[in-house]
């Protein structure tokens, strides 16, 4: 089990760690039947946004729009879904727009968060995945080493070692790849299974990462957390945000007592 | 100083500080203001922007001493230290002999000693059971009651209705190692909160109580309370952390007002006297009259001639030997005859069959075929060709000059708008003075530290 947790630290003060402009905010989308919806007060531009469904991360495209009668058409080609932030019709304005297919069903969880970052994107069609990917962050960013990004195979979230590495380059020139020698699960034959993408990395943030599923003693501003789970964006009601110093008892047990006059029933919490 | 904050908060929040019964700040350390007691204890100062300041001060409990410099030494060298009131040092007492508890709200600044494990804390203890024999039974009843936070790290409000006692633990809400966390209580409302700074949040439970059942107290205890599920008097020191500092307000504050005047707790007011500027203002418009431009004529410039000949084109009479030619027996052609009278010379034709001469001009068929019916043979003969002359009445030629048009183009007489033109003046812009609170203090204590997975353990 691989136990990733991604803590917001802010700054020493209390005024540099305010949330400000809504970034690292964290939502549900809501939906009817299968199609859902972003809240778009606090989404308002494209690539805002880091979404999932039912723990799998998505890649947000941005659309080629091409004017037609009395219509405009959105075509995305390398992403999993895209928003239709401009001058759209008022019922699409807040409506995610996913490719064919892309998993998303009506019992889905589908959260997402304010993300001002960079992302990139890698195609493994006719040609090698971790080259594609490479050229794609090296477009969006060039000053940034192998440890500045998130990585992501199919939506799940990958590591050094574990899924990808550096097979040449030092620094910042540095090539991916996905291949078995690096931990990756590529090879020639199934290589157009994949798309593969990163994000840049979030600043003021502690990344902790391993097979412990706890993490006491480094400070993070509560709710601005994010935990992967083998790679899957977990829930965030999966885990509790706790100073050090409480009690662990059992969840769901009421902690309310009442009428001391009338006999209960005695309870012993597991610690 | 957060004294200067929580006026600014007040002020900002309400209409004036009538409502701040009570403020206790410890940020001052061994200065923060004191009372000394004539049984030799000392007593926290209430201060401003509390109004009364004489009322509410809390008595360090374990200050008393055989003088009032061993009454302060106590409160500046053991229960103040590090800015911080040491509640594992001491309870407060604040006596209330008017305080309406059924309509209250408490603000603290509170923070757990991390040299101990969280235990049970009573933040405001004022729960006292009393019983009175009524015609041979026993009445309990109750005065106050407790907010506090209890070992698992959730805050609670215990108290006492017609049901009984009860205890309501806001279980939805975790704390981290400093908190700004409330409670008020009003018309049958319970709301206990957390204000979350670095979310720029609350977070908050309600719960419905009977407030008709709470009865005044003679005193609360910061630390303590005269009833606690747990044992112990008002001198018992349950708490195991620190106050930074501690608001008491009159009436129910909802959590996002204690939000606003909690800001006032951690930050520090600040005030910018601004500076003057200047800035270009508009005073008028000049207007410019546009004239649509088009099409003003034609002017027609020469690009050569044409010539024309004039004259009737007619026959002239006359025929003019042109040769011969063969016609088959049978083909018709036109035979000319001349008219020449001397003055008139002209001619006519007759379209006629041809006959061979030598066919001795009698009928004689020859087979039972059209031609042959007709009896005509197939022989031929040279006859006559003619053209007919024509001339020109009245010949000559004309000559015509051709021109091309060239378009025109200019300002007309219509108008296709207005052009304004802003124009403005430099004027001086006054200093706006500009005041807030900075929330300075350090984020860590703020902060959650640890992450507790679910997972396995549901």
């Amino acid at each position: 089990m691989i136990y990733d947790y991604i803590l917001s630290t802010g700054d020493s003060t209390i005024s540099g760690s305010l949330i400000t402009g809504y970034t690292g905010h964290k939502a549900f989308a809501s939906n009817f039947g299968e199609t859902f919806y972003y809240n778009d007060g606090l989404i308002s531009s494209e690539k805002e946004m880091q979404l999932s469904s039912n723990g799998q991360t998505f890649y947000e495209d941005i659309p080629i729009e091409t004017q037609a009668t009395n219509e405009k058409i959105y075509q995305a080609f390398s992403g999993d879904f895209f928003l239709k932030t401009g001058s759209t019709v008022f019922f699409d304005r807040n409506k995610l727009f996913t490719s064919s297919g892309t998993p998303f069903r009506a019992a889905y969880k589908v959260k997402y968060q304010k993300y001002t970052g960079s992302s990139a994107v890698g195609l493994g069609t006719g040609s090698d995945l971790g080259i594609t990917l490479t050229s794609g962050i090296s477009g969006v960013n060039t000053s940034l080493d192998f440890d500045g990004y998130d990585y992501f195979l199919n939506g799940q979230k990958i590591y050094s070692g574990v899924g990808i590495g550096v097979s040449a380059g030092v620094g910042t020139q540095f090539t991916l790849s996905f291949n078995s020698a690096y931990g990756g699960v590529l090879t020639a034959e199934n290589k157009s299974n994949y798309k593969a993408f990163a994000f840049i990395k979030r600043d003021r943030v502690k990344q902790v990462s391993g097979s412990l599923p706890d993490v006491y003693g480094s400070g993070f501003i509560e709710n601005q957390t994010t935990f992967y789970l083998n790679g899957l964006n977990e829930l965030d009601e999966n885990y509790l945000e706790l100073y050090t110093g409480v009690n662990i008892i059992k969840a769901g047990e009421p902690a309310g007592l009442f009428n001391f006059g009338i006999l209960g029933t005695s309870l012993n919490l597991v610690l | 100083m957060p004294a200067s904050g929580v006026q600014f908060s007040i002020n900002h929040n309400f209409t004036n500080n009538d409502l701040l019964l009570a403020y206790y700040d410890f940020s001052s350390g061994t200065g923060t203001n004191l009372d000394l007691g004539g049984a030799y204890y000392a007593a926290i100062r209430n201060q401003a922007p509390a109004t009364n300041t004489g009322a509410y001060s809390g008595i360090i409990l374990d200050s008393t001493a055989g003088s009032e410099a061993g009454a302060k030494t106590f409160a500046t060298g053991t229960f103040i230290t590090g800015s911080k009131g040491r509640l594992t040092k001491s309870n407060l007492q604040v006596n209330t002999p008017s305080l309406d508890y059924s309509s209250l709200t408490a603000i603290y600044d509170f923070e757990f000693d991390p040299a101990s494990p969280v235990n049970d804390s009573i933040l405001f203890g004022a729960l006292e059971k009393t019983s009175s024999t009524i015609n041979g039974e026993v009445v309990t009843g109750a005065k106050g009651y407790n907010f506090g936070i209890n070992s698992r790290g959730k805050m609670f409000y215990q108290g006492f209705d017609s049901r009984g006692d009860y205890i309501h633990t806001a279980s939805s809400i975790e704390l981290s190692k400093r908190n700004i966390i409330s409670f008020s209580v009003d018309s049958d409302n319970l709301e206990i909160s957390r204000i979350d700074h670095l979310n720029q949040e609350e977070k908050k439970e309600n719960f419905q109580i009977n407030t008709q059942y709470i009865a005044n107290a003679d005193a609360f205890y910061i630390g303590g309370s005269p009833t606690y599920y747990g044992g112990g008097d008002y001198s018992t020191k349950i708490t195991s952390g620190y106050l930074n500092s501690f608001i008491l307000i009159s009436g129910y504050l909802s959590s996002e007002l204690v939000g606003n005047v909690s800001s006032g707790m951690i930050g520090e007011y600040s005030f910018s006297s601004g500076a003057s500027t200047t800035k270009e203002q508009i005073t008028g418009y000049s207007q410019t009259i546009i004239y649509k431009t088009g099409v003003t004529g034609y002017d027609f410039n020469p690009t050569g001639t044409l010539s024309i000949r004039t004259g009737r084109e007619m026959q002239t009479g006359s025929i003019t030997f042109q040769g011969t030619t063969s016609k088959t027996e049978g083909e018709k052609y036109f035979k000319y005859y001349t008219v020449n009278n001397g003055t008139v010379k002209s001619f006519y034709k007759e379209e006629i069959g041809f006959l061979h001469p030598d066919s001795g001009y009698v009928y004689s068929p020859t087979g039972s075929g059209a031609f042959a019916t007709l009896g005509l043979q197939d022989i031929s003969d040279n006859i006559n060709l003619y053209l007919e002359a024509e001339g020109f009445d009245n010949d000559g030629t004309a000559a015509i000059n051709l021109f091309e048009s060239v378009v025109q183009t200019g300002t007309l007489d219509e108008i296709s708008g207005v052009v304004q033109t802003a124009l403005t003046k430099t004027v001086d812009v006054p200093a706006v003075p500009s005041s807030g609170i900075n929330l300075t203090g350090l984020s860590e204590p703020f902060k959650k530290n640890y992450i507790y997975y679910l997972g396995q353990r549901l």
